[in-house]
């Protein structure tokens, strides 16, 4: 993979097999436009293409995990504005899709602010969520009078009930890591100087796991959403005996048997 | 006797239901002996396609209606007709395509089982009804959803309401079969179809059941599962061998792998 080391979007990928994709707009609080988003999409996308990829790292570069959609630029738009909104949309909601499609988990680390439909957005469409103690998190889209994107309507719901959804995306609280602790946005809240080890760490046990079978726990869950238990029962019985024959299964058997750390390769 | 029997054309199994002095009605343990059967089927790795059919003149007369008795508790219907769904999906979840030869009745549950299958295949003088309403029952094994797909919502419910027969060449005209054959021609013929399906790339066809299988999803859904199918099999050996042998003009053999 080539490393992307520019740019409103930065790309990175460690020996362990840990990409970092780091938003990189730090004097807008990575506020998202057009550029921005299109960059966020290619740096998915390249992960997509590299099979060396056991995990990914979303996270913000300067103060804030992201703002969401870039307010400057969108009011230098004027009366062309519906028409760079549906461009920035849709590559918003490329990069959700690739990112929610992604084989490797994702996991955000996020401190500041993730606000907007975008921040948030993105929040919600991580398979992980780590969280710094004084993280703050905030939809905001109706106060622009716009409506949530990045999937956020589906995957916030999913995540914190449609009572506590609406409240986030109609009344705009400012909620805080602890409070997204406790509705279930977010997996951890740590220090905020803990914040970088705590996700390596989470990020190194996820690069060590198999990754076939972190794909397919991935792809079952996203695809449960909206599905019926039945229609999802022989899916996950297909996936169980696939996965049954790979090496890395072989090599998981044993080392319970053998009580010792299994060494996973992909196959 | 057995009232399943199956036998291998190469990779085809052909199982057969096999109560011919009752029109193969399904009582309970023809169900157990073809869902047992259709299992073996599907995980055996020698076998690539099925065709189901039925011993003597008809297909299927449906759920045998002889050993349904009065007394039976909710509990004992309940694993009755849990037997017969078991059938079915079994059908749909394997990864192998099922054909149906027809000949005589499919009837009742007998229709159900045909159209549960990925292709009917009928003699011109089979014919096809389904008559659950007749004796106030709604329909079971699967045709509340595989008679929509075949026909529309519309038509289907006015095929239950009313429950209508067809022949064989009218329910090929609305789309309930999928060939027409002469008189003692269904399984030959629905094995030659069977035999070019187990010719062609498992991982594929099982693909291609799933993604359709899957219908009514929605248009953008569906580009989802397509990209995913495109990805896991662009992979696969026997796409390699399908290219090579397109550039070699020669007939491709896949492996399922």
């Amino acid at each position: 993979m080539k490393p992307i080391r520019s740019g409103p979007v930065l790309l990175d990928l460690d020996a362990r097999g840990v990409a970092s994709i780091r938003m990189n707009r730090p004097e807008a609080a990575n506020g998202m436009n057009v550029e921005f988003l299109q960059a966020l999409h290619t740096a998915f996308m390249t992960c997509h293409a590299d099979p060396d990829i056991r995990v990914v790292v979303l996270s913000g570069e300067g103060k804030h995990f992201s703002a969401g959609g870039d307010v400057k630029s969108f009011a230098a738009k004027g009366e062309a504005l519906p028409d760079y909104l549906r461009e920035a949309t849709t590559w918003l909601q490329m990069a959700t899709a690739a990112m929610i499609q992604l084989p490797s988990p994702v996991i955000a680390s996020v401190h500041g602010f993730a606000a907007g439909g975008g921040g948030l957005g993105l929040v919600c469409a991580a398979d992980l969520v780590v969280a710094a103690e004084s993280a703050k998190f905030f939809s905001g889209a109706v106060r622009v009078g716009m409506a949530p994107d990045a999937g956020a309507t589906v995957t916030l719901t999913q995540l914190v009930g449609l009572r506590k959804a609406m409240h986030i995306l109609l009344a705009n609280p400012t909620l805080t890591a602890q409070e997204a602790l406790d509705i279930g946005l977010v997996n951890e809240v740590v220090p905020d100087a803990d914040l970088a080890g705590r996700v390596d760490a989470l990020a190194a046990q996820l690069a060590a796991s198999a990754p076939l079978a972190l794909a397919a726990t991935k792809r079952l869950v996203w695809g449960g959403i909206g599905a019926t238990i039945h229609e999802r029962l022989p899916e996950e019985a297909r996936t169980v005996a696939e996965l049954s024959g790979t090496a890395d299964s072989r090599e998981g058997l044993a080392a319970v048997l053998e009580r010792r750390t299994p060494k996973f390769t992909g196959c | 006797m057995n009232v399943v029997t199956c036998e291998d054309d190469g990779p085809v199994r052909v199982v057969t239901l096999n109560r011919p002095e009752v029109r193969n009605a399904l009582d309970l343990p023809l169900r157990i002996e073809l869902g047992d059967a259709l299992e073996r089927a599907m995980v055996d790795g020698e076998v690539r396609a099925v065709v189901l059919t039925g011993a003597g003149p008809a297909f299927c007369s449906g759920g045998d209606i002889a050993t349904m008795v009065e007394s039976m508790t909710p509990e004992q219907i309940r694993e009755r007709t849990e037997l017969a769904q078991r059938v079915v999906r079994v059908i749909w979840t394997g990864d192998k395509p099922v054909l149906a030869a027809v000949e005589g009745a499919a009837f009742g549950a007998g229709l159900s089982l045909a159209l549960a299958c990925d292709r009917v295949i009928a003699a011109s003088d089979a014919r096809f009804g389904a008559g659950f309403t007749r004796i106030g029952l709604a329909g079971d094994m699967g045709i509340s959803a595989t008679l929509p797909e075949r026909l529309g919502p519309a038509r289907a419910k006015q095929f239950l309401l009313m429950a209508q027969q067809v022949d064989a060449a009218h329910a090929l005209q609305i789309g309930l079969i999928d060939a027409l054959v002469e008189p003692g021609r269904a399984l030959t013929a629905a094995i030659a179809d069977a035999q070019r399906m187990a010719a062609g790339p498992p991982l594929a066809i099982a693909a291609v059941r799933r993604a359709i299988g899957g219908w009514p999803r929605s248009r953008l859904d569906a580009l989802t599962v397509e990209t995913a199918n495109q990805v896991a099999l662009f992979a696969t050996n026997d796409v390699a061998e399908g290219v090579a042998a397109f550039h070699e003009r020669r007939s491709p053999v896949f492996r399922g792998t």
